[in-house]
């Protein structure tokens, strides 16, 4: 079986709202892919809207700015030794906020800005009730008003500017979101794109995903984990014992490989699965995310070849091509990534002088496909690696969150670090708003990871780091996510009986033993984007199959999210998806003159559907 | 001046639409205007009664902003809007009608049949399609009749690949029509108030002239303004396009497709609210005929203000 290659530079485009799951494809522009696996069949309609390109010029925040361009490039060591210009300007009064009393302290910044009063006295401020007591609902309350109080007299700008002599000269700030620079407007940037922006789209299928965040419509398209459970008086505390222990230090830089305390967090998580990495080995990323982009940054040139599952992490695929990658996609079945046709692949690489950078896998529960690959494969997968050196990236956001079957080693175990990168997150155990993930690398890979992450963001928030050390602390945190696969094994078996309910005998889907995904995949002769615009209609959505592979593969799958919508949404969204598919059916019958009997001596034709037959469909 | 921008709305382009409304909202503060942005929805008329602008500005594209529907409401409410009538926009918007309406008036259009699901459901439309293939030969091209963009478009290269080409522009209307597919140069014309702009060409970057999907991808097209023409054919492609637009009904602006070959123009389709985007084709032509987009703007209200001035 032929792997497809596609190369990126022509292609394009999958962005996806990383984690989130909301996402959107362009046209792949096949290199060799098949020509009926094409998409945009776009003839006599190419003058619509379909090309158009968000070129949005949003102002970029600029509070970066200064900071980031004091920054050199130092190998490790915390950022406030290299590169916080605050240190000249504020160094001598940093003992004082550490002041246990925020009134004080409140009463000390006035004193430093020369008693200019920045912000009027707005009664007490945040963990007024005293270092080490838990604010009340009451407190909490006031709290919030005195924040509201505060926010608008920040927004008073003639309070917080001083006049000076080229102010005249300075434009007054508008309130709308952008300002549109005259005509011209793409052609004033177009010349000062990179030549990597070209595989960066938006398109139409962009727009119809869009739509799906209309608030009546039953959304399975997303990759939300339910936040819902977690309790905001925790929250609450947490936040103010940061704010009445640490507010200094929580508002501060950190070191760029993250604070040792977050390490010994994500220690206990790894040691979950039966991983022991080095700490020192491991690097606090802003979420997952950012692992696979400076993964991809260290390892990849222009050209060269990643090799990743076909179906793929939707979310990676625009990483890849923003390095003008050569992304290759390997056949998944039930067992997770085709060991031999992986094999065989790398033979052909090899015979064309050409080695893969590295191999990008989610072995557990994959997103899209839900499938976890198999112990022999997983042996397999870290043999060939070592044997070729190459890298696999091993991308496990959800080998927590099993509801069922034996837990299997993570590749990282299996091959003891040397040849995989380990990619985690707290996001599906804890919250993707953190944005907290990490990554274990061999040590030089690491001390490249940790310079391009240097140029990128300096840091990972310090304040989501102590959020998650104060969380950790209290020893809860596999408890909680004890709570979340009860109530994610409760929507998944209420998904798959509502696929064997809802969904015609021709269709399949696995039935993924964790994770937040299900994959199916329709008769050939239904294309699931076009699907999705009568479902639409019919207020529900889900992900065209087409967003999780680079060469225009995936047209009759689906992927369907059960971790982000109650049971109720579930029954109803698949049935309502369902009774799409079924009009869609009938109608095919009517056009090819076959009437459709009951199905149940019909057999999926092999090779068309990789995926496990539905026990009971 | 108070101007109401309509943009959003539901329809499967409502991407765009915010794009467009965005930049609208952007020229009307810039010309001084007073901007009431509507992102239509159930309180549309109330918003328009209560909030009495003196125009309408209608940035929707597809379905409800594009098809008259919109249009229709505001005629009742007695507020003027920019772009064709409730009528034209109909008609623009539905493939089968702007065809019919183009034939009649005489104007060449590639040949088509149209059918609603109601005639392969109840009176056994398959068994016309052999006798239908060989009228128009392959390839054939498959639409929805009311369709955006490009969605649900599919190319026939052989018979059996047809039910399952119907099935996806099924996805889109009831209706769907089948059309001779007609091998040439893609342009189109925008048409401001009665007066055609410069032709736009798409020209394919690539790839093998025959291979129809991928020569349609994004990316793969540049547009060209003007397009480089003979005397003799722009003459004849704006004439066309022109015809085509009066044709419908239009009024205030539209944007025709068309194909060229060696017989001449073929026309497609007109379309009643044009793309404002950054990229679209209509600010594009308007540009090269030396108007900025907020002198577009300008002249699309007055338009609508001021029909007769067209």
């Amino acid at each position: 079986m032929m792997p497809f290659r596609w190369a990126a530079p022509a292609g394009a485009l999958l962005t996806e709202d990383a984690e989130a799951g909301v996402f959107a494809l362009g046209a792949p522009v096949a290199g060799d892919a098949e020509p009926d696996q094409r998409h945009h069949e776009d003839h006599h309609h190419r003058f619509e809207e379909e090309g158009d390109r968000d070129h949005d010029h949003r102002r970029q925040g600029d509070d970066e700015g200064e900071g980031a361009a004091a920054a050199p490039l130092a190998a490790t060591g915390p950022v406030d030794e290299v590169a916080d210009h605050d240190a000249a300007e504020g160094g001598a009064d940093r003992g004082h906020h550490r002041s246990d009393n925020p009134v004080q302290q409140e009463a000390g910044d006035k004193a430093d800005h020369g008693g200019e009063d920045r912000h009027p006295p707005t009664g007490r401020a945040v963990g007024a009730g005293g270092a080490g007591e838990h604010p009340d609902r009451d407190a909490d309350a006031e709290v919030f008003q005195n924040l509201h109080a505060r926010k608008l007299t920040i927004c008073d700008r003639g309070a917080s500017i001083r006049h000076t002599p080229w102010m005249a000269e300075v434009p007054e700030p508008t309130h709308r979101r952008r300002s549109h620079a005259g005509t011209r407007d793409l052609e004033r940037y177009a010349g000062l794109f990179a030549e990597r922006t070209t595989v960066m789209r938006s398109s139409a299928m962009r727009d119809l995903m869009a739509i799906t965040a209309r608030p009546e419509v039953i959304s399975l398209a997303g990759g939300l984990p339910d936040t819902s459970t977690f309790p905001p008086q925790s929250f609450a505390a947490q936040m103010t014992r940061i704010a009445q222990e640490s507010a200094a230090e929580a508002l501060q830089y950190g070191p760029t490989e993250g604070f040792e305390e977050t390490k010994d967090c994500i220690l206990e998580v790894m040691g979950a699965e039966g991983m022991l990495p080095d700490p020192d080995d491991i690097i606090v990323t802003t979420g997952g995310q950012q692992g696979i982009d400076l993964v991809t940054k260290t390892l990849v040139d222009p050209g060269d070849v990643v090799i990743c599952e076909a179906p793929t992490y939707p979310g990676a695929v625009p990483v890849f091509c923003s390095y003008q990658a050569d992304v290759v996609q390997v056949e998944c079945d039930e067992d997770g990534m085709d060991i031999d046709v992986l094999e065989q692949l790398l033979g052909e690489l090899r015979a064309e002088g050409r080695r893969p950078k590295f191999i990008y896998s989610v072995p557990s529960f994959q997103n899209p496909a839900g499938v976890t690959m198999s112990f022999e494969r997983r042996q397999r997968l870290v043999e060939l690696a070592r044997a070729n050196e190459i890298l696999v990236v091993e991308d496990n956001p959800y080998g927590l969150l099993r509801y069922g079957g034996e837990p299997m080693p993570p590749l990282y175990q299996l091959d003891g670090g040397d040849f995989v990168i380990y990619i985690g997150t707290f996001s599906k155990i804890l919250s993707p708003g953190i944005r907290l993930g990490w990554t274990v690398a061999p040590p030089p890979v690491l001390e490249k990871i940790v310079l391009g992450k240097q140029a990128t963001d300096l840091c990972t928030s310090t304040l989501t780091q102590y959020f998650v050390r104060e969380y950790f602390a209290e020893r809860r945190w596999q408890r909680y996510i004890e709570d979340l696969i009860e109530i994610y094994r409760e929507r998944r078996d209420v998904m798959v009986q509502a696929l064997r309910d809802n969904f015609p005998a021709e269709a399949t889907w696995t039935e993924p033993e964790g994770g937040l995904f299900i994959w199916a995949t329709l008769p050939d002769y239904i294309d699931t984007s076009d699907l999705l615009a009568k479902a639409l209609r019919a207020d529900v959505a889900f992900v065209p199959g087409q967003a999780a592979y680079v060469d225009g593969r995936g047209r009759h799958s689906m992927r369907l999210n059960f971790s982000g919508v109650t049971a109720d949404e579930i029954r109803e969204g698949v049935r309502r998806i369902g009774e799409v598919i079924a009009e869609q059916v009938e109608l095919y019958g009517t056009l090819t003159g076959e009437q459709r009997l009951p199905p149940a001596e019909e057999e999926p034709q092999p090779n068309v559907v990789p995926f496990r037959k539905a026990e009971g469909a | 001046m108070k101007v109401a921008v309509l943009k959003g709305g539901r329809s499967l382009e409502r991407g765009v639409s915010l794009r467009s409304g965005a930049r609208v909202e952007d020229a009307l503060e810039r010309l001084g205007h007073e901007v009431l942005a509507i992102d239509v929805g159930p309180d549309l008329v109330q918003r328009l009664v209560a909030d009495r602008p003196d125009v309408a500005f209608v940035a929707m594209h597809g379905v409800g902003g594009e098809d008259g529907t919109v249009q229709e409401l505001l005629e009742i409410l007695g507020i003027p809007f920019t772009g064709p009538s409730a009528a034209a926009c109909a008609r623009c918007m539905d493939k089968v009608q702007g065809k019919d309406a183009i034939d009649e008036a005489g104007l060449p259009t590639p040949d088509w049949f149209a059918f609603n699901q109601t005639a392969f459901r109840e009176f056994g439309a398959a068994d016309a399609l052999g006798r239908l293939e060989e009228t128009l030969g392959f390839p054939l091209v498959v639409k929805p009749s009311r369709g955006g963009s490009s969605l649900g478009v599919r190319f026939a290269r052989a018979p059996g690949e047809v039910p399952q080409a119907l099935v996806s522009a099924f996805s889109y209307d009831d209706r769907v029509l089948l059309e001779r597919f007609v091998d040439g140069r893609e342009l189109a014309v925008s048409v401001l108030g009665d007066k055609p702009l410069p032709v736009v060409e798409a020209i394919l970057l690539e790839g093998d002239r025959y291979d129809f999907e991928a020569r349609y991808e994004i990316g793969r097209t540049r547009f060209v303004c003007p397009a480089e023409l003979s005397a003799e054919e722009e003459r004849a492609v704006t004439e066309a396009a022109l015809g085509t637009y009066r044709a419908l009904g239009c009024s205030g602006f539209a944007r025709v497709d068309l194909i060229l070959d060696d017989e001449g123009p073929w026309l497609l389709e007109a379309n009643a609210i044009p793309g404002l985007t950054d990229t679209s084709l209509l600010p594009q032509a308007a540009e090269a005929a030396g108007l900025s987009f907020e002198q577009l703007v300008e002249r699309i209200l007055d338009l609508a203000l001021h029909p007769a001035a067209a």
